[in-house]
């Protein structure tokens, strides 16, 4: 009977401590969901063969009126719970419309020259980048669009 | 190169030989005391007798395998006559210790090296050669070796500087001279005169090396080549493409603008050049040191001219456009995507703000700033500002 008893109790110990630790691990829900418009135009996989080579890189359209510090950690907090793997994740969201990519099959460019010439097209947007790097997760954003401060914000880990 | 050599002396001593055999009997000191005396047989050292002039003679028995060259060395009394009772060669001569530890001392340039540690140690490749041949052989490929250092060429910059106190000031001396402006925090300066003066540095040679150790030359020789920061490794690393940049280091297209200028740019840049165009009227429009093309039916690589820039000697230029490459991994599809923007969000380069506030640099001027002094944290958010005003600057 005593056998029993125990049992019993190490079962209940048992359960509890797996239940208390699959609380700690991040899932997205329907509360983490942000309570603002946003549109993921971009989700794409580096071809990396290891799979810990691997970077993931997104795009986001915001709109522009939800721009804030507050929504952007919602948002980055739900992606980051949403997609877990690889441990290198890139979020840039960007709130103006001619930044946003075309949904075209073909696949992009990139250019890059050693002096690229100043361009107002530049500057009067707002934009924001996530970075995971392991355990530890930023984002950098533009408070204000009429001068070129960046904000640094810690999700988690060391700041970098 | 003689430098990196140890000094020897000379003694003069002199040689008896049998006028029978041909072979050496005696050996004669300089001032003509008998110090050795050999004795044959069947034409091969059997026994020496050695003098120490007013101490004591020894005699030491010689055994000798005639297949393999192992060398025992037995006294009197039939016991092993040094500490190491024999010795072995391998195929070149270069005596093999009978000890295992991986280092040994120095050898003699007299007698030869040991395969531990050939002459001074250096590598290449994995393979032991003597430094003094390893800077001769550096020498060859345009690398200065002087000393047993490696000679990196650099460029001193020298400026003589007049601080402006208001803008008033500096337009005054913008209308009248034109020329550079610097901001330093918040004052401002006119560059009076410019110079770049030849300069070097020196990367020192290891002078020694473990035999089974990594190349310490070769990555002296790396270092050099690249001269890569050390933050700047932590700044790639922490954007996570650190080990990217490396393979493409080793790998990366570098396009030489000079030797292909007169193909079609529509070969290598696909849509971005206008048609009809050359490869050299198209990168020469762009008015830049280097031009980084990636994706999209583009050669991927970073094109120069070698007549402007030696991009490959210039590690800060080149480091700069190679983390184009790396970063970011993939490229928005169905566009042209700007690369410097992205990499200066990503290693947090705010874009320094111009003169009085007027403009701001681009972020192809902030990436550059950021690499051309070496990755320098400070060169991020706020510190050391840096804004130079062409005629379109200031109105």
């Amino acid at each position: 009977m005593m056998d029993k008893v125990f049992a019993l109790v190490l079962m209940m110990t048992l359960s509890c401590v797996a239940f208390s630790q699959a609380r700690r691990v991040r899932e997205p829900s329907c509360e983490t969901e942000p309570p603002f418009h946003y549109l993921i135009v971009q989700n794409a996989l580096s071809d990396d063969k290891r799979m810990s080579d691997r970077h993931r890189e997104m795009i986001v359209f915001l709109d522009e009126t939800a721009f804030s510090e507050e929504n952007l950690r919602l948002l980055f907090v739900h992606l980051a719970m949403k997609y877990p793997f690889p441990k290198i994740l890139d979020v840039t969201v960007e709130t103006k419309w001619n930044r946003i990519p075309n949904p075209y099959a073909c696949p992009g460019s990139g250019v890059a020259e050693s002096e690229q010439p100043y361009s107002d097209d530049q500057f009067g947007y707002h934009w924001s980048l996530f970075m995971r790097r392991g355990k530890d997760e930023i984002f950098r954003y533009n408070p204000d669009v009429n001068n070129g401060h960046i904000e640094t914000v810690t999700l988690a880990g060391k700041p970098f | 190169l003689g430098t990196s050599t140890p000094s020897f002396g000379y003694t003069n001593e002199y040689k008896i030989y049998s006028s029978v055999t041909g072979k050496e009997i005696t050996t004669l000191s300089d001032t003509g005391e008998k110090t050795k005396t050999s004795v044959y047989m069947n034409g091969s050292v059997i026994a020496e007798m050695g003098f120490d002039p007013g101490v004591y003679h020894t005699v030491q028995f010689k055994h000798t395998d005639p297949v393999s060259g192992v060398e025992a060395e037995t006294n009197v009394s039939g016991t092993g006559s040094n500490s190491e009772g024999n010795r072995t060669f391998e195929a070149f001569g270069a005596e093999i210790p009978s000890y295992s530890e991986a280092s040994a001392e120095v050898p003699s340039y007299q007698h030869g090296g040991s395969v531990l540690n050939p002459e001074h140690g250096c590598e290449v490749n994995g393979g032991p050669v003597r430094c003094d041949r390893l800077g001769i052989w550096l020498s060859g490929l345009g690398i200065p070796v002087v000393g047993g250092v490696i000679i990196q060429e650099t460029t001193i910059s020298k400026a003589n500087y007049l601080k402006l106190n208001n803008e008033d000031e500096l337009a005054n001396i913008f209308a009248n001279r034109g020329g550079i402006f610097e901001k330093h925090g918040n004052e401002m300066w006119f560059v009076m005169s410019y110079s770049e003066e030849a300069g070097i540095s020196a990367v020192e040679l290891g002078s020694r090396a473990k035999g089974t150790d990594k190349s310490q030359a070769s990555r002296l020789l790396t270092k050099a080549q690249t001269s890569i920061s050390q933050d700047c490794i932590n700044a790639l690393k922490k954007l996570g493409v650190w080990d990217r940049v490396q393979n493409l280091l080793k790998t990366e297209k570098l396009y030489d603008v000079d030797t292909i200028q007169n193909e079609p740019a529509s070969h290598y840049f696909a849509n971005l050049a206008a048609k009809g165009l050359d490869v050299g009227t198209y990168f020469d429009s762009l008015h830049r040191d280097a031009y980084t093309v990636r994706g999209k039916g583009n050669k991927t690589g970073i094109y120069y001219r070698s007549s402007n820039v030696n991009l490959p000697s210039e590690p800060d230029l080149r480091l700069h456009e190679t983390t184009h490459l790396a970063y970011p991994t993939v490229l928005p599809a169905g566009q042209t995507t700007y690369l410097d923007e992205i990499l200066a969000k990503a290693l947090n380069l705010e874009q320094q703000a111009g003169l009085f506030g007027r403009n701001k640099e681009s972020w192809s001027d902030a990436v550059s700033r950021y690499f051309n002094n070496k990755c320098d944290p400070r060169e991020e958010q706020g510190g050391w500002q840096r804004a130079i005003i062409d005629a379109g600057g200031v109105k």
